[in-house]
């Protein structure tokens, strides 16, 4: 083994472009969300722009705040502990800053175009197909400068966080091409490969374990390096630690469907969810509880550090919301909060005061490090430690009482066993008074962003004029001979070799031989995500009784295929579902229950998470067509305390006939029957229009509707849900 | 045949079972690897703490 040792530096550059990136895209991603609580009892905020509507700017926060924000994050922790903990400058410099202006550049992209309706509408996949592929090829850059680093380390061992680091890398990369594989119709269009249920299981396989592996497994790194940085004190447990990182990477990425529960997902894939989110429980707890309990003989610094106060917070957060998780995928607890408020607080009490927090501690431990100076104001972070408890604790309270009120309401029954609350705005308008508090608990939090910025801003103020590099030493490692059992377990050294070989596998000394061959490691973690995914895909897509075919559901028209692209667009799904589920005050609200096999022309699913406003997969026929289009025009005209912004802009608009033929040749190509609008799609779609527009005009609406996009989407609503009326429906 | 008729002919249960035997599999085999090396593992968890020789200017030490 050489033992020369060996003189190298660090690149805190990079950490220092990625810890204010952090701090930049927070202000934004947390002023958006402010914007959006708002608009939610201030619906007229929209100022009647499409481009600032709940619908098409909700993806802009979501993004922001996990990939802007959070991301920022992740990989200034990534970029700073990985350096140290393997001993190593990252493998190129070049790449670390192609890494972070391409990830700068995707979020300008994305800030560029959810705006203007360019979507996917995935949530948290929203991004159209030009941005996926830059963001494949920038996580390329970071993986291969990643694992570059890790293969010229000069420390044998690698640590627990690299771990964590390493499933995030090699999962996200999986979970990204996955969900986003898709046909192009244009520059900004494209259609999901997959359809209807298949969709709606793939995205929230994406979606679920973007949690996971995107804010959680990097968060866990973060941790367990920053902790007992901070703390002064080894890791509570290593062996738990160990534990922990197995079980997540085990488990998490079967728990996608609970987000799926009685929908039209086959009920066997979502039990497997459930039952796979609540084994999470322990895992998650052990390592919240490794966590606090590393702090041992250092409490007494708590109460005077505020990095070690935003540490603890973030922890018990971390609890909260793991064990919150699982308890919201049992199903009778999801028959109640699903699509209800109950979920957005559960999503916030994670996404800021774990992923926040945790970011938070971070930034004010590696501010002094990385600037070389005195953190400007520690009183100041004091103040922000306080604005941002308040401000979560407000936030949530808040939105679990509005969570719950919804979901008693919506199902609660009367003494003659009608729906006690049949019209749905009865429901949103007792919410009021909780978004007002809400709007006040993100004030809070949108305050300690500022603060945050201006601390990190004022500490690099007063930076050295060059700063001193970072350097260290170690001896060089030489080649790795421990792959034989011989040599890991020398104290049988007496036994044959099948002996130890025995020995090594009874004793698992395998992993031993893992934790310092970082191939092995990222080819096993790798093997746990992608035997667990096929689990559940494969049957997903081949058992055919998943997907009932009903003969009466047939493609959309040409025209309902663009409204539904205008639908998509709008991003309609951020307050509206398309799912009802086979629960009586459900049905009896809606309709019918929704079938599988409704949705097998679906691309994207449409199904939505939440119900700001009521579902409409059965909308179709509910109301004559002149309804909508009052409705789109002003909301308050026919429901006058409806909180939807107006969507006047449809009928000025003119609808794009000339795209139609592509969209549905795009369709075609993915096994859409059809027919002879593959050509013919355009002049049908004119047809219909002007059916439509004769039809507005004859019930006393505006004239001359047939060219303009409020005509396509109202002929997208009023098929929705009418296909399995048409006939007895045999499958 | 086609593996869409394998798949579709198989039991539903197997789904759940044969996951969770696997990790109960994994979860074995972490744990009897815990149970020994207690000196690696104290070694490993104060990693962290001596990863740089010497604070920097502004370091708190």
């Amino acid at each position: 083994m050489a033992t020369e040792t060996e003189k190298f530096s660090y690149d805190d550059a990079v950490v220092r472009k990625f810890a204010f990136a952090t701090a930049v895209w927070g202000v934004v991603a947390t002023l958006v969300g402010l914007w959006l609580a708002l608009m939610l009892v201030r619906p007229e905020l929209s100022f009647g722009l499409p481009q600032l509507t709940f619908g098409r700017l909700r993806p802009l926060h979501t993004n922001a705040a996990i990939f802007a924000f959070a991301g920022n994050a992740v990989f200034a922790a990534i970029y700073y502990s990985s350096q140290r903990l393997l001993k190593a400058r990252m493998f190129s410099d070049k790449l670390s800053n192609f890494h972070f202006w391409g990830w700068q550049l995707i979020i300008v992209a994305a800030a560029l175009t959810l705006p203007f309706g360019i979507t996917q509408s995935k949530e948290y996949a929203e991004l159209e197909w030009p941005i996926d592929i830059a963001i494949a090829v920038v996580w390329i850059a970071f993986a291969i400068n990643f694992f570059g680093t890790i293969a010229r380390r000069r420390e044998r061992h690698i640590y627990v966080a690299i771990w964590f680091y390493m499933a995030t890398v090699i999962t996200v990369a999986i979970l990204h091409v996955v969900n986003n594989l898709a046909l192009p119709v244009s520059a900004t269009k494209s259609y999901s490969l997959y359809a209807g249920v298949q969709d709606a299981f793939i995205q929230w396989w994406y979606g679920h374990n973007a949690v996971a592996f995107f804010l959680t497994t990097p968060f866990l790194g973060l941790m367990y390096y920053f902790l007992p940085k901070a703390a002064n004190r080894p890791v509570y447990s290593y062996r738990l630690s160990i534990l922990h990182f197995w079980s997540l990477v085990f488990l998490y990425i079967w728990a996608g469907p609970h987000h799926l529960h009685y929908t039209a997902l086959p009920e066997w894939a979502s039990t497997l969810g459930m039952l796979f989110s609540l084994m999470l429980w322990m895992p998650s707890w052990g390592g919240m509880i490794n966590g606090l309990l590393t702090l041992r003989g250092a409490w007494n610094r708590v109460a005077e550090d505020p990095v070690l106060k935003f540490f603890v917070v973030g922890i018990t957060f971390y609890g909260m919301a793991t064990f919150e998780g699982p308890l919201l995928s049992i199903k009778s607890v999801n028959a109640l909060s699903h699509y209800t408020d109950w979920t957005i607080a559960h999503v916030h009490s994670g996404a800021l005061g774990w992923n926040g927090f945790m970011s938070f501690g971070m930034l004010y431990w590696l501010a002094p490090r990385i600037f070389q100076t005195k953190l400007w104001s520690k009183k100041l972070a004091e103040i922000h430690f306080w604005a941002g408890t308040l401000g979560i604790l407000l936030y949530i309270v808040a939105i679990y009482a509005a969570g719950v009120t919804q979901g008693l309401m919506w199902r609660a029954f009367d003494q003659t066993g009608r729906l006690a609350y049949p019209d749905f705005i009865e429901t949103v308008v007792r919410l009021m008074p909780m978004y007002w508090v809400r709007v006040v608990g993100g004030l809070l939090f949108v305050s300690g962003m500022f603060m945050l910025l201006i601390n990190l801003v004022m500490t690099w103020r007063t930076r050295p004029e060059k700063y001193e590099e970072s350097s260290d030493e170690a001896p060089a490692l030489g080649p790795f001979t421990g792959y034989t059992p011989r040599l890991v377990i020398p104290r049988y050294s007496q036994m044959t070799d099948t002996g130890h070989r025995f020995v090594y596998f009874v004793k698992a000394e395998w992993h031993r031989v893992w934790e310092r061959n970082p191939l092995k490691f990222a080819l096993w973690a790798a093997a746990a995500v992608l035997i667990a995914s096929a689990f559940e895909m494969v049957p997903t897509f081949l058992i055919r009784s998943n997907v009932p075919t009903i003969a009466s559901v047939k493609p959309y028209t040409p025209l309902e295929l663009i409204g539904r692209d205008i639908y998509v667009s709008e991003g309609c799904y951020n307050c509206h579902s398309q799912m009802i589920r086979p629960i009586r005050s459900e049905t009896e609200r809606y309709g019918e229950y929704s079938k599988p096999g409704e949705f097998i022309y679906d691309r994207p699913f449409q199904w939505g998470s939440r119900r700001i406003g009521p579902d409409l997969h059965r909308i179709g026929g509910k109301y004559p067509d002149l309804w909508h289009v009052r409705h789109m025009q002003d909301p308050r005209s026919t429901t006058p305390q409806s909180i939807m912004p107006a969507y006047a802009w449809l009928q000025t608009k003119d609808l794009d006939f000339a795209s139609i033929q592509k969209r549905v040749d795009a369709m075609a190509m993915l096994g859409v029957p059809y027919g002879d609008a593959v050509l013919h799609g355009e002049a049908m779609a004119h047809r219909q229009s002007e059916e439509i527009a004769s039809r507005i005009a004859e019930q006393g609406g505006p004239k001359h509707l047939e060219s303009k996009q409020i005509v396509a989407l109202v002929a997208y609503l009023q098929r929705l849900g009418t296909d399995i009326k048409k006939q007895g429906s045999g499958s | 045949m086609k593996l869409s008729d394998v798949v579709s002919g198989m039991h539903l249960t197997i789904y759940a079972e044969l996951p969770l035997l696997m990790f109960l599999g994994v979860f074995i085999g972490v744990a009897v690897y815990l149970l020994g090396n207690p000196q690696n593992f104290a070694e490993h968890s104060a990693l962290p703490l001596h990863d740089e020789h010497r604070p920097r200017r502004g370091e708190p030490r």
